[in-house]
C-alpha cells in the first residue's frame, strides 16, 4: 500500500500480463513516456486511448511569499502538465465505491451526526456527570457484594457438580435480587421464630431446588432419590480436609437455618408448599436472598432507589436539572425523560424549565423500568433523543 | 497529437507492429489500475510520478440547492510532472 512502483518493476509487471519480454516492456515504457513527453514539450495536447489525456495549460503570474524569509516574490507565469485519466481508468479505480452516491442530508441533521446523543442532551457540567456515574459504579458494587457471598456457600458445603451449577443460580438471583429483597426480609422476620425442626429434610429440599432449576421439573420425591447417591460419590475428596469440612458444615447448618425458616415461613403462612416446588428457580432465589440478608445485611443503599408510595415532588432551579433530580432518586440522570414525560403538561423544552417549577418524580415502576438494567438505560437516553427532536 | 499518431510513432520508433503497441498500451492501463487500486504510485524518472489520492467521504454543500450532500469517498489518480519535465516545457516557448 501506498509504495511507489519504479519503472523496471512496472516493466516486469507488464511482461508478466501482456506476454512480451521483459527488455521489450522496459523499451516501451522508455519510449512511451519519452514521446508524451516530446509532445508535451512541443505544448500538444497529447490524447492516448485508455489510458488518459496530457495536456499543457498557462498558470499566470501570482504573488506568493518565500517561505523561508517571509519575503514577498512574484511566480513568473508558466505552464504546468495537466493529466486526466480516462474514464476506464477513473471508474476502474473507484471501483469498490461505485456503489455509493451521493446522499442529501436532511436539514436539522447535524454535521457531527457520529457524536453521540448524549452529549448533546446533557446539559450538565460533565463532572456532575462524573458523579452520577461514579454513584451507579458504587451502587452496582453494592449490589454485586451480596452474591458473591451467595457464592460462597453453596461451594463450601456442596458437590463439584452444584458449583459448576452456581453461576445460572446466581444469574437468576441477580434477577430476582432487587425484587425480593424488601419481601423476604419481612418474612424472615416472622420465620425465624420458628425455625430448626426437621432440618435434614428442608436442606435437601434446598438442594434438590437448585440440582434441579434447569431441568424445570415439578417432581421433588424423584430428585430426592438423585441427591442421595451424589454426595456419596464426591465425598473422598472432602473428607481428608477436616476443618474444611468443618467450616463447611457450620455454613451449611447457617444456610439451612435460613432455608428452613423461609420455607416453614412460606409454607405456614402461604400455602405455597406444594405450588412453589414446581417453579425451583424462584424458590431458589428467595432462599438466597434470605440467606443474604442473614449474614450480611445491605439495605442502607437501596433507602434512595426505592421510590415511595406518596407522589414525590422535587423543585427545578438554576443548578438542578431533571438530570440531577433522576440522578438523586433514580440513582441514574439518563432516567429523567421521564420525569419529563409525568410532567409534560407543566413543562416545555427540557433545557428552558423555568427554576422553581415543581415536577412529580413517578415512580419507575410505572414506566417498566429498571435503573440498573442497561436495556432500559439506552431505552431512556432514546427518550430523551425523542423529547429533543419535538423541539426542533 | 491523436492516439493514432502516437501509437504509430511508437510502433515506428520500437519497430513493432501497430496492434503489439496498442496491447501494450492496454496491459499498461490495466497495471496502472491494478497499482492505483491499491493506492501505489508509480514514478517514472525524467517524467513524473502517477499517484493515486483517496478522498474520504465528505459533506458538502450543493452550491445552486443548497442542500447538504454526503460525498462518498473517492480515488482520484493525479499526475505531478518532474521537475526535468517542468523545465523542458517551459524553455519549449
Amino acid at each position: 500500500m501506498e509504495n511507489k512502483i519504479a519503472v523496471a518493476s512496472l516493466a516486469s509487471l507488464l511482461a508478466q500480463s501482456t506476454g512480451k519480454s521483459k527488455k521489450l516492456c522496459e523499451d516501451f515504457l522508455r519510449e512511451f513516456f519519452r514521446l508524451t513527453a516530446e509532445t508535451l514539450e512541443n505544448g500538444e495536447t497529447l490524447k492516448i486511448k485508455g489510458f488518459g489525456t496530457f495536456k499543457i495549460a498557462d498558470v499566470e503570474s501570482r504573488s506568493s511569499v518565500n517561505v523561508n524569509t517571509g519575503e514577498p516574490h512574484e511566480i513568473a507565469p508558466h505552464k504546468k502538465v495537466v493529466f486526466t485519466p480516462a474514464k476506464d481508468i477513473a471508474s476502474a479505480i473507484n471501483a469498490p465505491f461505485e456503489e455509493f452516491e451521493s446522499v442529501e442530508m436532511e436539514d436539522d441533521m447535524p454535521d457531527d451526526i457520529l457524536i453521540e446523543p448524549e452529549s448533546q442532551v446533557e446539559k450538565e457540567p460533565e463532572k456532575l456527570v462524573g458523579v452520577a456515574e461514579k454513584f451507579d459504579e458504587t451502587a452496582e458494587k453494592f449490589y454485586q457484594d451480596p452474591t458473591e457471598k451467595i457464592e460462597e456457600t453453596p461451594q463450601l458445603e456442596e458437590n463439584p457438580v452444584m458449583q459448576e451449577e452456581s453461576p445460572v443460580i446466581l444469574g437468576a438471583i441477580d434477577d430476582k435480587i432487587s425484587d425480593e429483597d424488601n419481601v423476604s426480609a419481612d418474612r424472615l422476620e416472622e420465620g425465624s421464630k420458628e425455625e430448626g425442626e426437621d432440618d435434614d429434610i428442608t436442606y435437601e429440599a434446598y438442594r434438590d431446588i437448585e440440582e434441579t432449576h434447569e431441568q424445570k421439573a415439578a417432581m421433588p420425591v424423584a430428585y430426592n432419590l438423585e441427591e442421595t447417591e451424589q454426595p456419596i460419590m464426591h465425598e473422598p475428596p472432602v473428607q481428608p480436609v477436616k476443618s474444611r469440612f468443618g467450616i463447611g458444615f457450620l455454613t451449611g447448618a447457617l444456610t439451612t437455618f435460613a432455608v428452613c425458616a423461609v420455607i416453614f415461613m412460606l409454607g405456614c403462612f402461604f400455602d405455597w408448599w406444594p405450588v412453589n416446588f414446581g417453579n425451583p428457580k424462584d424458590m431458589t432465589a428467595q432462599q438466597n436472598v434470605a440467606v443474604n440478608e442473614v449474614q450480611g445485611p445491605e439495605q442502607s443503599v437501596e433507602a434512595p432507589a426505592t421510590p415511595e408510595k406518596e407522589p414525590v415532588y422535587d423543585t427545578v432551579s438554576t443548578t438542578r436539572y431533571l438530570t440531577t433530580i433522576a440522578r438523586e432518586h433514580y440513582g441514574n440522570y439518563n432516567f429523567w425523560p421521564y420525569i419529563y414525560l409525568e410532567n409534560e403538561s407543566i413543562l416545555g423544552h427540557p433545557d428552558r424549565i423555568t427554576p422553581g417549577t415543581k415536577v412529580v418524580v413517578p415512580e419507575l415502576s410505572k414506566y417498566g423500568v429498571d435503573p440498573k438494567n442497561k436495556d432500559d438505560v439506552a431505552q431512556a437516553k432514546k427518550k430523551a433523543v425523542e423529547i429533543y427532536a419535538r423541539f426542533k | 497529437m491523436d492516439n493514432k499518431k502516437f501509437t504509430e510513432e511508437l510502433s515506428a520508433r520500437l519497430d513493432i507492429s501497430l496492434s503489439s503497441v496498442n496491447v501494450m498500451i492496454e496491459g499498461l492501463c490495466k497495471e496502472m489500475i491494478n497499482k492505483a487500486s491499491n493506492l501505489d504510485g508509480i514514478v517514472v524518472p525524467g517524467f513524473g510520478t502517477f499517484e493515486p489520492r483517496l478522498r474520504e467521504e465528505r459533506i458538502s454543500v450543493h452550491p445552486a440547492s443548497g442542500k447538504r450532500l454526503l460525498v462518498p469517498p473517492r480515488i482520484y489518480l493525479t499526475f505531478k510532472a518532474s521537475p526535468v519535465l517542468k523545465q523542458k516545457i517551459n524553455n519549449g516557448k
